[in-house]
């Protein structure tokens, strides 16, 4: 494996120097006068991001940023353009198994990288199985990947996925950026440094420098002449540029969207959500989320949230629209199961089951043996209702929605102890059980991903499924919605483990959020998945 | 004192609970009811900081009392004996000045949990070798004169020359660090706060508040204004008081 | 003088080991496992978590550890970044010229208004200047950085558009943060100068010169100003290593990639190589301008003789 020596790595990091990593691989591209005549570059999208990342590799990233920079960069296999519909992207045509097991693609034969390299069957298999490879460390591509065995290539444009089980949900993994297909030759060549100094894939944007934890610089690839057909066009992008700029701190972001430092910010504050939308030179972006929204995940391996009435007490002593109207600005909806309001299969009879209701709570906690004592604070015998809520001190909402659900659980007589943990310590104390509450959110699209997150047994312990919530029958049924491609028969298991996990009272839905993007009034032809997570600026032109 | 005396008696003067959530006031603009507003939870900002004082102003002695019962020992036996324990004590000192005070907060507050305590005992300790220095000094200029040889000469012995004769000297300089680090200590913590390792919620400690009040700037500018105030003016009088004790103490500057 | 310079030089060494062992230990001792934290909350088997932990060489015994990278350390290399596998050398020296840039900018306004500030007052002590330019100072004290900061962005570059509001590079972008960061040491600073002023003002060497019918601006630069300067330097040697390191907030407020806030993301993260790498080069940085502060009493207080 050839590397790059040091003194070229540091300048391929500068800001100056970016340039040359793109140059590095441009001079292979066929005829870049001649792309340059078909449409004209329209400036540079100057892009808030709200903190930073570990990589730029989309497949071995945990972050979401890093999707959405990655997906200007590589290609999907397919698009998704609402729950459980796909369109082509690089792959042109997919047959699917009965038991969805083999998933068996036809390939565009007219992409290539960045660096020149063909796009092939060959690209697709290095991709996947570099995914496995326990080397590689992957993490959210991981998840997606699901139970992988092997990749076949048929032949130079067909290739064939199998899996192990049945993975239904494989051609939503596929339209993430995480399983975005890179170039064999550069993962090969850079090894380590792939994702840190380069990354190569064949979308409409290259990278041309990155400055960890300031900015990632891309560049059209004057070469793109393979949109996607759900796209307005197909040639080049519109844009010369993108650059995503880190700015965390959520006022300082939207000063910059405000004085034209960018022109499109993420994770608009909600504070001031009303006053964006009243300004005519900006324009809001509001997209249902998909995924989990904010929950409550009660540990059941830690006493006394084994009981199953004051799980269901907890859940219906918390305000939720209140919640809705103070802390999040009117801007949430209360949330009413594990999914989200637009997943597939989403459940809308769990919104009445568990209403908000004080009174019922203080009734079902009197029945458990509970006794309000003088200072309000509820005990049973020797033992005190107080519960050990672990959260992080960022995002600054953590905080503002404990000290609410806190003042609510202390009105029917709980006392929740708040314990602000920085990252390390915070991982440390849920994954060893040490709570008996703490918060969930998680964006996707899959619901059978979502749910085997939260509730599956092998998540248990130390995982995921901070509830540790242990049962064999969710298991099954878990597996049951992963291995089913039948749309009807999916949603019917989907709407059972919903209403499963509300009948056992395992968590606490709070708020449903929206993703909150803003950009300039002279931005236009802005595409958003339809989870809310992905800003696509491939048919993106500024016009001043 | 006034300070001090709202502090106590906080409870007596609001009618608000400092912690119960009240939705349909949210972010109310400062009136008669509620004279600083409220915030976005609806709890009354005038309560919150009345309740806050107490704690903040406490947070604050309590970090200067770690540093002078650090610093103190340190500068006194480092300036008093001199030779190899004055070498191996400052270059303690030096070593503590090097580490960076923000990671002895981070690792104090993660080995011992996020309380508010713990923060002030990191900011205390980083604040010690200051405290060291100066006494020295102060012991060094002491040691020579008349009186301490007269003590001397009269058959005292070092603990009882120390603390008769030589730490009187320090005081002044160290009230003079101490007040400043009172104020110092009071936006440390908020300091802290915004990093998400300062005072447990929902407690009303005033670098909380304003911490908590900085993504609200644009649409309820007195959930910072006020305990901006707060603390300004706690800082102030802390000061005053400092520089009035400091010109009492200081011959050279009475007249 | 060389000989002075050599010792303290050779004094450095013991002080950054000690550094480097107490920060090693002390990250130990903070609860939290870095492959843990490298998962986050995604889902991962023991098994998985158990060859990350051997992949970033947690399964060796804790003194193995610390030689490792002493050895590497004393070879010029730090060692890579645990989480994204960057060398912690590259990591650092990325950030140093915004850092660099932000102290000295930070340092300029701190040295001014402390400097004239304290002056003012000095020389116009009990009156309404003293009070007002104490006034000032104190507002500093009293101001967390994070607050100043928001209102200066509000201000400057919201209201009057004279300043962007991010960034790197270009003066413009450094004044603000430069002004947020500087103006809390400026407060401390404008103190010391007003006692160290009022201190030689009545100084008999001073009165001398005042009875030699020298003018009061003449006394003052003469005589005054070096007294004042020496003040200056003191504080700024101290606070150097603060507004390196504990420049953090400023730094995530203006989006500045910085070494504070490279120190404390590592810190939380558990980034063994990357905390030590970044505490070393602060401790450096303080050493040597420590030094550079105590040959400077030299030239300003002629009376000081290095030996």
């Amino acid at each position: 494996m050839e590397r790059i020596r040091r003194r070229e790595f540091l300048r391929r990091a500068g800001v100056t120097a970016g340039a040359l990593a793109a140059s590095q691989v441009v001079p292979r591209f066929a005829n870049p006068r001649a792309a340059y005549a078909q449409a004209q570059a329209t400036g540079t999208l100057t892009y808030g991001m709200a903190g930073g990342f570990d990589t730029l590799d989309v497949t071995t990233t945990t972050f979401t940023r890093v999707g959405r920079i990655g997906l200007h960069i590589v290609d999907p296999l397919v698009w998704s353009t609402g729950a459980g519909q796909y369109a082509p992207g690089l792959a042109t045509s997919w047959t699917i198994s009965p038991d969805a097991t083999v998933y068996t693609f036809k390939l565009r034969e007219d992409v290539k990288f960045h660096d020149g390299t063909p796009f092939n069957a060959e690209a697709v298999k290095v991709t996947f199985d570099r995914i496995v490879d326990p080397e590689t460390r992957a993490q959210t591509a991981f998840s997606f990947i699901g139970p992988y065995d092997r990749t076949e290539v048929v032949d130079r444009y067909t290739v064939r996925v199998r899996f192990k089980s049945g993975h239904a949900a494989f051609l939503n993994g596929a339209s993430s950026p995480y399983l975005g297909i890179v170039s064999p030759t550069a993962v090969q060549r850079y090894g380590r440094d792939f994702g840190r100094v380069v990354f190569v894939g064949t979308g409409p944007f290259m990278l041309q420098s990155y400055r960890t934890d300031a900015e990632v610089r891309l560049i059209r690839n004057p070469n793109y002449n393979w949109g996607a057909r759900i796209f307005k066009h197909e040639g080049l992008p519109y844009l010369q540029n993108i650059v995503y700029r880190i700015v965390p701190e959520e006022a300082t972001r939207l000063a910059t969207l405000e004085t034209g430092e960018t022109l499109f910010i993420e994770d608009v504050p909600v504070t001031d959500y009303q006053r964006l939308k009243s300004t005519r030179d900006k324009v809001l972006l509001e997209i249902p989320q998909g995924g989990s929204g904010w929950s409550l995940m009660m540990n059941q391996t830690r006493p006394p949230m084994n009981e199953l009435p004051l799980r269901r007490a907890i859940m219906h002593a918390i305000d939720k629209d209140g919640l809705v109207r103070t802390v999040w600005n009117s801007i949430h909806r209360p949330a009413c199961s594990p999914l989200t309001r637009v997943m597939f299969g989403f459940d809308q009879e769990t919104c009445t089951k568990v209403p908000y209701n004080p009174d019922q709570a203080r009734r079902l906690l009197e029945e458990a043996g509970w006794r309000t004592g003088p200072d309000g604070i509820r005990a049973r015998g020797n033992e005190r209702l107080r519960l050990e809520f672990y959260l992080q001190p960022t995002p600054q909402k953590n905080q503002e929605m404990a000290a609410f659900v806190q003042a609510n659980l202390r009105q029917v007589g709980i006392d929740v102890n708040l314990n602000v943990l920085a990252r390390a310590g915070y991982l440390d104390a849920v994954r060893q059980g040490r709570h008996h509450i703490q918060y969930w959110w998680d964006t996707g699209t899959d619901p059978g991903q979502m749910l085997r997150i939260l509730f599956h047994s092998r998540n248990a312990g130390g995982g995921t499924n901070r509830n540790n919530y242990r049962n064999a029958d969710m298991d099954r049924l878990i597996e049951q919605i992963e291995a089913t491609a039948d749309p009807a028969r999916r949603k019917e298991l989907i709407v059972r483990a919903q209403q499963k996990v509300i009948d056992e009272a395992v968590m606490v839905y709070l708020t449903d959020p929206p993703s909150l993007y803003a950009h300039d009034r002279s931005v236009s032809g802005v595409w958003v998945d339809w989870g809310g997570n992905y800003p696509y600026f491939y048919d993106t032109r500024i016009q001043r | 004192m006034a300070l001090i005396l709202t502090a106590v008696a906080a409870p007596l003067l609001t009618p608000y609970e400092p912690l119960a959530v009240n939705p349909a006031d949210r972010l109310l603009p400062p009136s008669l009811s509620h004279l600083f507003g409220t915030d976005v939870l609806g709890r009354d900002v005038a309560t919150r900081i009345l309740f806050g004082a107490r704690i903040s102003l406490l947070t604050g002695l309590i970090s200067v009392t770690i540093a002078i019962l650090i610093g103190v020992p340190l500068g006194l036996v480092s300036g008093f004996y001199g030779g190899l324990a004055d070498r191996l004590l400052m270059r303690l000192v030096d070593l503590m000045l090097t580490f960076p005070g923000i990671l002895l907060a981070l690792v104090i507050i993660a080995i011992l949990g996020p309380d508010l305590f713990n923060a002030m005992l990191a900011v205390g300790i980083s604040a010690s070798p200051t405290y060291g220095r100066v006494v020295r000094a102060t012991v060094l200029a002491a040691k020579s004169q008349t009186y301490v040889e007269a003590a001397r000469a009269t058959g005292c012995t070092n603990a009882r020359i120390m603390l008769r004769h030589i730490l009187p000297n320090t005081v002044a300089p160290i009230i003079v660090l101490g007040t400043l680090g009172v104020a110092g200590a009071i936006i440390a913590a908020a300091a802290l706060s915004y990093l998400g390792l300062g005072a447990r919620p929902p407690e009303p400690e005033w670098g909380a508040l304003l911490s908590e009040g900085r993504n609200y700037l644009r649409v309820a500018w007195w959930m910072t204004t006020f305990p901006g105030l707060a603390i300004m003016t706690a800082v102030l009088s802390i000061n005053l008081l400092g520089d009035g004790l400091r010109d009492a103490l200081d011959p050279w500057l009475r007249n | 003088m060389l000989q002075y310079l050599a010792k303290r030089l050779l004094l450095t060494i013991p002080t950054l080991l000690a550094v480097s062992l107490l920060v090693f230990l002390m990250l130990h001792l903070v609860p939290g496992d870095p492959a843990i934290i490298f998962f986050g909350d995604q889902p991962v088997t023991p098994e998985r978590l158990e060859q990350v932990r051997r992949q970033m060489g947690l399964h060796r015994p804790l003194l193995v550890q610390y030689f490792d990278f002493l050895g590497g350390a004393l070879r010029g290399d730090l060692g890579r970044s645990i989480h994204n596998s960057t060398p912690v050398l590259e990591e650092v020296r990325s950030r140093i010229g915004s850092s660099a840039q932000l102290a000295l900018a930070a340092f300029v306004v701190a040295g001014g208004l402390g400097l004239g500030l304290g002056l003012v007052s000095a020389l116009r002590r009990s009156t309404w200047v003293d009070a007002a330019a104490m006034l000032v100072a104190l507002g500093g004290v009293s101001m967390p950085i994070f607050w100043l900061a928001a209102m200066l962005i509000f201000v400057f570059s919201i209201k009057l558009g004279w300043f962007p509001v991010t960034g790197f590079g270009g003066w413009n972008r450094l004044v603000l943060p430069a002004f947020a960061l500087g103006f809390v040491s400026s407060a401390t600073l404008a103190r010391l100068v007003r006692s160290s002023v009022l201190e030689v003002l009545w100084q008999p060497y001073v009165t001398t010169a005042r009875s030699k019918g020298l003018r009061e601006t003449l006394v003052v630069r003469r005589h005054v100003l070096k007294n004042a300067f020496i003040a200056v330097v003191t504080v700024m040697g101290l606070q150097l290593g603060t507004l390196l390191s504990g420049a953090v907030i400023t730094e995530t407020v203006f989006a500045r990639p910085g070494v504070g806030k490279l120190m404390v993301d590592a810190i939380l993260a558990k980034d063994f190589p990357l905390v030590q790498g970044a505490v070393l080069f602060v401790a450096l940085v303080y050493i040597v301008v420590n030094l550079v502060v105590d040959l400077s009493y030299a030239y300003l207080d002629p009376r000081i003789r290095f030996e």
